[in-house]
């Protein structure tokens, strides 16, 4: 359809493009694209990718690791935290308050992130919240420092995903025919048995949509790193954030966004891949 | 324990809030014999079969399997399998691992999973498909699967849940001839539930015919049908001719009836009438036919006049829609044994003759075995 391709290209990949030749550019002293005057010499010298090579060059390999294990344990941990709940609401409420528990899901997306990030500042802090608990419940005897560090980050990534990975999981796992479970159980299979070698597997699709809807944005994050993580979490959509709107070096931002972005692409296309193998519907 | 029965049913309950889905039941299934669970949907058929499985837990009652108390043990620890209503096979697992999935939870060791799973599929004549997943597969293949996957497992009993409900009507001939074949050839006990009565008659031993909850009678396949013994079962079976008249007086082998403004000599049923009391017996349809002349009195026919008001041309048989002259409407069906002939319409009025010793009194008019609240729930059907 050619309006799809108009708004596909003009939002998006002609932006990607000018992202790109930005890229190939150094920068002047404002921090812009400074001009080339001579491409052929500009490419021969290996200028245009110095960039490029910049963005793997310290201080950034540390930020790109701490950026994937942050994306990669969040999405461990919103697995971990997601799946029960939306077994829960899928398989054991009671009809009428799935839709009950399905909103209180999605309410959080009512309000800001940037304050729902701001709020747990106020219960990550020395004498915030989860401090005054842990230290009434007696499992430490004085407080620890959460914010500014990259276990700060972690919860607020995990919560700020969280919902979702709950969603897709919810679909899926609300699909399942339940007569395949009884079938399970009557050719002898134990509850244990019958999660491992049905529900899990036939809600795979759920896990990984989820995983991918949670693992990429987690890996462009800057909101929850800049709030809660101070100055040693950091992650690469800091960096790019900081590059750019400080006027350091658009240039290098460029680049270092646009390997951010094909690294993402990749995954997304190896998941497409992967589902319609498996004959999966995710509609890409 | 008797060492012959299968599964024992004790005085079993289901209640669903306040609806009794089961009420008050109690059956005794014979080891390898091919039982069937009749009645119309919502009669309580398939909670009955859910139960036996394991997956519903009895409000009240007491359930043995071959001889072993099994209220309340789980699915996974009773000596049954089932083939589901739509297969439940494992979409993402392929033939072979559908019909191994129980296997590892018996004592088979696992060498020997693959000539099971060989043996399985050669029972359902389904060699060659090992490597299919079920969405590659047709209904009846599915259905093929769903068989071997409960039958590798060895099971004492097997419970069938409407298992050829989806299927066409020529593949459904088929596999009820098929199952009965290798219910037969394996020797096991059939557990069947259905609500099509040709099908039960094909294939049972015995039937057990349910309504709302309460089982009406248990019988042979031949005698479910030919003798019923409630309004209900007659009516379900298809005998729709149900007239009703006064006892006269009974005698060894007759109960003497006026009705029909004839004085009738019925065969005795289970049960006994007393003079005086108000009846109905059954004639059916098929049992029943039309003709112009009055048949001799020698012959023992009675023929009564009618109105047709229906002719139901069906291939093999004609169905006419009659009423008598107090306006009772009756079913007669007639074979077309001979050359059809599209203009004879048998007139608008005609006599309607029947043998009485072919009438079947109705057990529970007078009260048999069935207790007063389950005749009244009959007759409700009746009327």
């Amino acid at each position: 359809m050619l309006p799809t391709w108009l708004v596909l290209g003009g939002l998006y990949l002609l932006p990607l493009l000018i992202l790109a030749a930005v890229s190939l550019h150094q920068a002047d002293d404002f921090g812009n694209a400074a001009s080339v005057e001579n491409w052929g010499q500009h490419i021969r010298s290996g200028e245009v990718a110095a960039n490029y090579e910049k963005s793997v060059r310290p201080p950034f390999p540390p930020i790109h690791v701490r950026s994937f294990v942050l994306a990669l344990v969040t999405t461990a941990a919103c697995l971990l935290l997601g799946y029960p709940v939306a077994y829960y609401i899928a398989l054991i409420a009671a009809p009428a308050r799935k839709n009950l528990l399905l909103a209180l899901v999605v309410i959080p997306f009512w309000t800001c992130f940037l304050v729902r990030i701001a709020a747990w500042r106020l219960i990550l802090q020395d004498q915030g919240l989860l401090n005054t608990l842990l230290l009434k419940m007696h499992l430490i005897t004085e407080p620890r420092q959460l914010l500014d560090t990259p276990l700060a980050v972690l919860i607020g990534l995990v919560y700020g995903e969280l919902p979702y990975m709950i969603l897709p999981l919810y679909a899926s796992l609300e699909k399942l025919d339940r007569s395949l479970l009884e079938a399970a159980a009557d050719l002898g299979a134990r509850p244990a048995a019958r999660f491992l070698r049905v529900t899990l597997p036939l809600t795979l699709p759920g896990i990984v949509a989820g995983s991918v809807l949670v693992f990429i944005p987690g890996l462009g994050q800057f909101i929850v790193s800049d709030i809660l993580g101070g100055s040693h979490s950091m992650m690469i959509g800091n960096v790019v954030n900081d590059l750019f709107s400080g006027g350091k070096d658009k240039p290098l931002g460029a680049a270092i966004a646009l390997e951010l972005t094909i690294a993402v692409l990749t995954m997304l296309i190896a998941w497409a891949w992967y589902a319609r193998r498996r004959g999966w519907e995710i509609g890409l | 324990m008797d060492n012959d029965i299968s599964i024992d049913l004790r005085d079993i309950t289901k209640r669903f809030g306040e609806f009794a889905a089961v009420d008050h039941v109690s059956l005794a299934i014979r080891r390898g014999e091919f039982f069937s669970l009749l009645g119309p949907s919502g009669c309580g058929k398939t909670t009955l079969l859910r139960m036996i499985a394991g997956f519903e837990l009895p409000s009240s009652g007491r359930l043995s399997i071959n001889g072993v108390e099994c209220t309340r043990v789980p699915p996974y620890r009773r000596p049954v399998n089932m083939v589901f209503q739509h297969y439940a096979l494992f979409p993402h697992l392929n033939v072979a691992q559908n019909i191994a999935f129980g296997l590892r939870y018996r004592a088979v060791p696992a060498n020997s999973w693959d000539d099971r799973v060989r043996a399985g599929l050669a029972l359902v004549r389904l060699l060659g498909l090992e490597k299919r997943y079920p969405n590659e597969l047709s209904g009846g293949q599915r259905q093929r699967v769903a068989l071997a996957r409960a039958l590798v497992l060895e099971p004492r009993v097997l419970l069938l849940d409407e298992p050829l409900g989806a299927l066409d009507q020529k593949l459904r001939k088929e596999m009820q001839v098929e199952l009965k074949n290798l219910q037969r050839h394996l020797g096991i006990t059939f557990v069947f539930v259905t609500h099509d009565q040709e099908e039960a008659l094909t294939m049972s031993d015995r039937i057990a015919v349910m309504n709302a909850g309460r089982v009406e009678q248990v019988d042979t396949s031949a005698a479910v049908f030919e003798r019923p013994a409630t309004a209900f079962v007659a009516q379900f079976m298809g005998a729709t001719n149900v007239f009703s008249g006064e006892v006269l007086n009974i005698t060894q082998y007759s109960v003497n009836v006026r009705a029909l403004d004839m004085d009738l000599s019925l065969p005795r049923s289970s049960g006994t009438p007393e003079p005086g009391q108000t009846v109905r017996f059954v004639m059916r349809p098929e049992k029943m036919h039309l003709t112009a002349v009055r048949p001799d009195a020698a012959s023992g026919l009675i023929a009564m006049p009618v109105t047709i008001r229906q002719r139901i041309y069906q291939g093999i048989n004609t169905i006419w829609n009659a009423k008598t002259v107090d306006g009772t409407g009756i079913t007669i069906i007639s074979q077309n044994s001979r050359p059809f002939d599209a203009a004879e319409s048998g007139g608008e009025s005609a006599l309607a003759a029947f043998d009485p010793r072919h009438a079947v009194l109705l057990a529970d008019a007078f009260g048999s075995d069935a207790g007063p609240a389950h005749s009244a729930a009959a007759r409700q059907v009746l009327n």
